[in-house]
């Protein structure tokens, strides 16, 4: 078992240098100059060189990556042109609205699938049964964008809800950081109406990423549970005479546990691609949208570090998954040793 | 062949009978859309007309123009052809990659086989909308780059499962007699398999025209397909994001189109593995 996570996670290490190599070339390999993006429009040539020197930007590639690499090694990301802070400082600054809008929706959405999925396999070709056809239809197709947008145009221009994007409500003063999530740190403060404008300009972004990852996900896991349901043990233990609630809670809940947790890893995985889309819609100011904003004026060092720092985040879940699944299901663990 | 065999996959949700045929008509409409647009849509994509800027859907405008008076209708008809265009290259691309690739890691089987799909693995852990930031900075912004971007990214799951069907079908009786009888490897995988493995990529291709819309109108949305004045249905909605809060035509059209487009594909996929497998 410690030598199957040992080999998973060298594995994991391989991949985020893999990303690393490939996305420093490829964003080098750029027409655009950004050292005279920087300089402005009227620069002089002697000041464009001086930026360019200043970032390490005229030298070989080759060298350029060699002393990137190294900066990684010891968590350096490198500079931000646009922002003149290092990568480290700013993810520092923006991961935690990432983080906890991703897990927000997250705990939102794993709650209403089970529960959806549940209710699904319990009546099949019931009315919730049915709901969740639908939603999985129409759901998939919706582009998450357009969805975002929808809601906006919904809950702020129509009904004047909620707020239209940002993380805290302009007029009022933020609670002191001391997590960097602002639930958490109004919460420290004491400030119901801070908590309230936190949660408030939570909803919107964080429905939009519920509803795309509930079109693909309840039907993942309604298939399985109604895949179990078919199983001979199944019968036997309605033959048995135990009543379908203890059925299929103790023991087809049990065994569509490992497909459902394989479809939710997939998920995270989307879903940290998704966030940059959520995070431009709503001017969310997360790692998403510092990496775009990055991008739009040729920056490349964030949008490098978000690839590294996502591909991270997702071989970790799928780390941590490779030590839930035997503990989960004990089947699993004559795959690993 | 199912018949023989005892299946255990889940069963699929079969569409309902009236469902299937009206995708089928949504997905003529669109390729005569593509194919024709000049001959349906009633106005120019391009040309500007400030007089009608922003009206509402009328009998004259049926979805309404934009902000530069142009007929969202027709910027939507000749969008077709890069939207979907674009979405049914980047399949099509990805699939002949993917069964190839997949169709050698398949036979070949050992050490090269599972060095191929470790690299299949790689691609799996790349998170798709930074790959493409990354491959439209390095080639410049454009429908090109993002067809590119999409395909590294989306073939993967055709080599995967090409693979996958390979290495199962080739434990056959059909394919052990054709091997016994001394036929080459290659006519077994061109002749005893292939045509087998094609059923299925052939739902999958259906089903992933419409995914693969939804992710190239994403990243026009964010800037790094077509350029404007390209009517790009993700670009439309790019352009309505200062205008939707007074023009909801102007966000609602695009978005439905891609929304109904991709819908039609997944419920043609749907019957197709229904017709396969039930």
């Amino acid at each position: 078992m410690v030598n199957f996570l040992l080999k998973r996670f060298a594995w994991g290490i391989l991949v985020l240098l893999l990303v690393a190599v490939i996305t420093f070339f490829l964003s080098r390999v750029v027409p655009a100059d950004p050292a005279a993006f920087l300089a402005g429009q009227n620069a002089s040539e002697a000041t464009v060189q001086k930026i360019r020197a200043e970032y390490g930007l005229d030298r070989p590639l080759t060298e350029q990556f060699v002393s990137y690499m190294v900066g990684l090694s010891k968590g350096d990301l490198g500079q931000s042109i646009r922002t003149r802070r290092s990568v480290s400082t700013d993810l520092a600054q923006y991961l935690p609205a990432t983080l906890e809008l991703l897990l927000v929706s997250f705990t939102i959405y794993l709650i209403a699938s089970f529960s959806l999925a549940v209710t699904a396999a319990r009546h099949p070709g019931g009315f919730v049964d049915g709901a969740i056809r639908l939603l999985t239809m129409v759901g998939t197709g919706i582009p998450v964008f357009w969805l975002g947008m929808a809601l906006q145009f919904m809950f702020f221009y129509k009904l004047h809800w909620l707020p239209i994007g940002a993380r805290f409500p302009i007029r009022e003063t933020a609670p002191p950081v001391v997590t960097g999530f602002l639930i958490i740190d109004s919460m420290l403060a004491g400030s119901p109406s801070a908590l309230l404008g936190t949660l408030k300009h939570l909803a919107l972004p964080a429905l939009t990423i519920v509803i795309n990852l509930l079109a693909v996900g309840t039907r993942l896991s309604r298939a399985a549970l109604i895949q179990e349901q078919s199983r001979l043990y199944v019968r036997t233990a309605r033959g048995k005479g135990l009543g379908p609630r203890v059925i299929l809670y103790k023991h087809v809940l049990r065994n569509a546990l490992s497909p459902i947790l394989t479809a939710t890893t997939m998920q995270f995985g989307y879903m940290i691609s998704w966030v940059i889309l959520v995070e431009v819609i709503f001017d969310w100011p997360g790692i998403g949208l510092y990496a775009y904003q990055s991008f739009q004026v040729f920056d490349y060092s964030p949008v490098i570090a978000l690839a590294i720092v996502s591909t991270a985040g997702f071989v970790l879940i799928n780390l941590l998954m490779d030590i839930l699944y035997p503990i989960i299901d004990p089947r699993v663990q004559s795959v690993g040793s | 062949m199912s018949a023989v065999l005892p299946t255990a996959r889940p069963r699929r949700s079969r569409p309902r009978g009236v469902l299937a045929p009206v995708a089928l008509l949504v997905i003529v409409i669109l390729i005569a859309f593509a194919l024709v647009p000049g001959l349906i849509a009633p106005d120019s994509p391009v040309a500007l007309n400030m007089a009608d800027r922003l009206k509402p859907p009328s009998f004259a405008h049926l979805f309404g123009t934009d902000e530069g008076g142009r007929d969202i209708f027709s910027r939507v008809v000749f969008g077709t052809r890069y939207s979907l265009g674009v979405a049914i290259a980047i399949v099509f691309a990805s699939a002949l990659f993917g069964v190839v690739y997949g169709a050698v890691s398949g036979m070949a089987r050992g050490s090269a086989d599972n060095v191929m799909m470790r690299i299949v693995d790689l691609f799996f852990g790349f998170p798709a909308l930074v790959l493409a930031l990354a491959v439209a900075a390095s080639i410049g912004r454009g429908l090109g780059s993002v067809a590119l971007s999409l395909t590294i990214i989306w073939w993967p799951g055709y080599a995967r499962l090409v693979r996958g069907e390979v290495l199962r079908l080739r434990e056959r009786p059909h394919v052990e007699a054709a091997r016994a009888l001394g036929v080459s490897n290659l006519t077994i995988l061109r002749r005893h398999i292939l045509p087998f493995v094609a059923q299925e990529v052939n739902v999958r291709v259906t089903t992933d025209i419409g995914y693969a819309l939804v992710a190239v109108t994403a990243l026009s949305f964010l800037g790094l397909g077509a350029n404007s004045p390209t009517p790009e249905w993700g670009l439309l909605i790019r352009d309505s994001r200062p205008y939707f809060g007074s023009a909801w035509w102007y966000l609602v059209f695009p978005g439905t189109m891609i929304m109904l487009t991709a819908t039609a594909f997944s419920l043609i996929g749907d019957s197709l593995a229904a017709r396969r497998g039930g």
